[in-house]
């Protein structure tokens, strides 16, 4: 088997885990926006590891130069928990890279389906149903 | 093809597999001594530890590595398929087919269908978004491989405990009847067994809930009739059909399986109030405002 298929055998098999990673407490679509796919390149401000989701509160400088705060919303902490995630994980000034949705508000919210951490790792934090993150270009 | 390959490509192709048991006859007729389940004093089937539904195929829970990939199964229990029903898993819009399973159908009163439609369009009036409990059968309709629900039992009690918003429910076995002037959330549930299978009576709905994120509802004059048939020791067939006169023109039928979990893993707490910060961004299907909030 070559390497091509290697990689479309994961990530299909990893599209489907994202998938279905609903997670009960509300609709996805409530709250986000498919159609809003965003990749946020910040820095931590808060990790909160709470019920029913956890929430990253992280600053992400604009093209004016001038800085926005986020919230972002994860998945419920106890399947991050059971994924490895501690309260832990983030700590203020970690610099991160978020992919998610923005929520349909309009607002400075969105949920993380995953995030990129300093040292490159990629891991799963979705919510709520959450589809995989969209490739940005 | 090497190893990790072949286990992802077995992973992959248990997507694709019906299970047996979708095509198994229901709990009523299976409900026939088997000599090779556990059982209690009282010589009924012993459903104790952590279970899990299974979306038509089992993962178990989601544990140990944070790229998602890990999954906690019964030693040998497992049914190696992956999960599926996307967004339909946990009681969300329900999917095609879960898992083999047919997605229940609901034939709504002109009248009710008409309310299920508006429900469509303001799903933050969903009680779970507000954290309140989920109602039956929803509790059993976490989504694959989050919230558990430990099962303990003896000779006069049934107890589901789930870790979803902590809810609770503590089955009388002993003949007892419904209360009067009573009308919860989840209703009041009594069992009896019927062979080996359990079957719960509930009823004395707040008729408040809704059966999933799409809307689908039911009001206070829901009934319902679970039936709990351990399969094998690690699989639990539930089977519901709901009832309600002033909603649905015909009973509404569920039908999924429980998969045991390690028994390493335990429920979690789950304080559902904590942390909602989500309902103030909640806004209509179409992205309008919301009208309201209950």
């Amino acid at each position: 088997m070559n390497r091509r298929l290697n990689t479309l055998v994961l990530t299909v098999l990893l599209a489907q885990l994202f998938l279905v990673r609903g997670f009960a407490h509300h609709s996805f679509a409530a709250e986000f926006d498919f159609e809003k796919p965003v990749s946020l390149k910040g820095t931590v401000v808060k990790w909160e590891m709470m019920n029913p989701h956890g929430w990253i509160t992280m600053d992400v400088a604009e093209r004016d130069g001038r800085v926005a705060q986020w919230m972002i919303e994860t998945s419920n902490p106890n399947g991050l928990m059971r994924l490895g995630w501690t309260k832990h994980s983030l700590k203020p000034g970690d610099e991160v890279t978020v992919d998610g949705f923005r929520a349909k508000d309009g607002t400075n919210t969105a949920n993380a389906s995953r995030v990129t951490l300093a040292d490159g790792r990629k891991v799963f934090a979705g919510s709520a149903g959450t589809p995989a993150p969209v490739e940005q270009k | 093809m090497n190893a990790r390959t072949t286990t992802l490509f077995v992973a992959l192709l248990a997507l694709t597999v019906e299970p047996a048991l979708a095509q198994a006859p229901s709990g009523q007729a299976t409900a026939t001594t088997n000599t090779q389940l556990r059982r209690l004093p009282d010589g009924h089937p012993d459903m104790q530890g952590l279970w899990l539904k299974s979306n038509g195929g089992f993962q178990g829970l989601f544990v140990g590595s944070l790229d998602g990939t890990n999954f906690a199964a019964p030693r040998g229990g497992g049914d190696g398929r992956g999960a599926r029903g996307g967004r339909g898993a946990g009681g969300g819009p329900r999917g095609g087919g879960l898992g083999g399973f047919p997605p229940p159908q609901y034939e709504y009163t002109p009248e009710a269908a008409l309310e299920k439609q508006d429900r469509q369009r303001r799903p933050y009036d969903d009680p779970e978004a507000h954290c309140h409990l989920p109602g039956v059968p929803r509790g059993l309709e976490q989504p694959a491989g989050l919230y558990p629900v430990q099962i303990i039992q003896d000779e006069k009690y049934f107890a589901l405990l789930h870790e979803y918003v902590h809810d609770a429910r503590i089955i009388p076995t002993d003949g007892s009847p419904h209360p009067q002037n009573y009308w919860a959330w989840n209703g009041d549930s009594r069992g009896h067994w019927e062979g080996d299978t359990l079957v719960v009576d509930v009823s004395n709905f707040n008729g408040r809930t809704w059966l999933d994120m799409d809307g689908n509802f039911v009001d206070e004059n829901e009934h319902v009739v679970e039936r709990f048939t351990l399969v094998d020791p690690d699989t639990i067939l539930y089977e519901a059909t709901i009832t309600d006169p002033t909603v649905f023109v015909k009973p509404v039928q569920e039908r999924f399986t429980l998969r045991r979990v390690p028994a390493e893993q335990q429920i979690l707490e789950y304080s559902c109030l904590e942390g909602e910060r989500s309902l103030q961004h909640f806004t209509e299907e179409d992205g309008g405002k919301k009208r309201r909030a209950k």
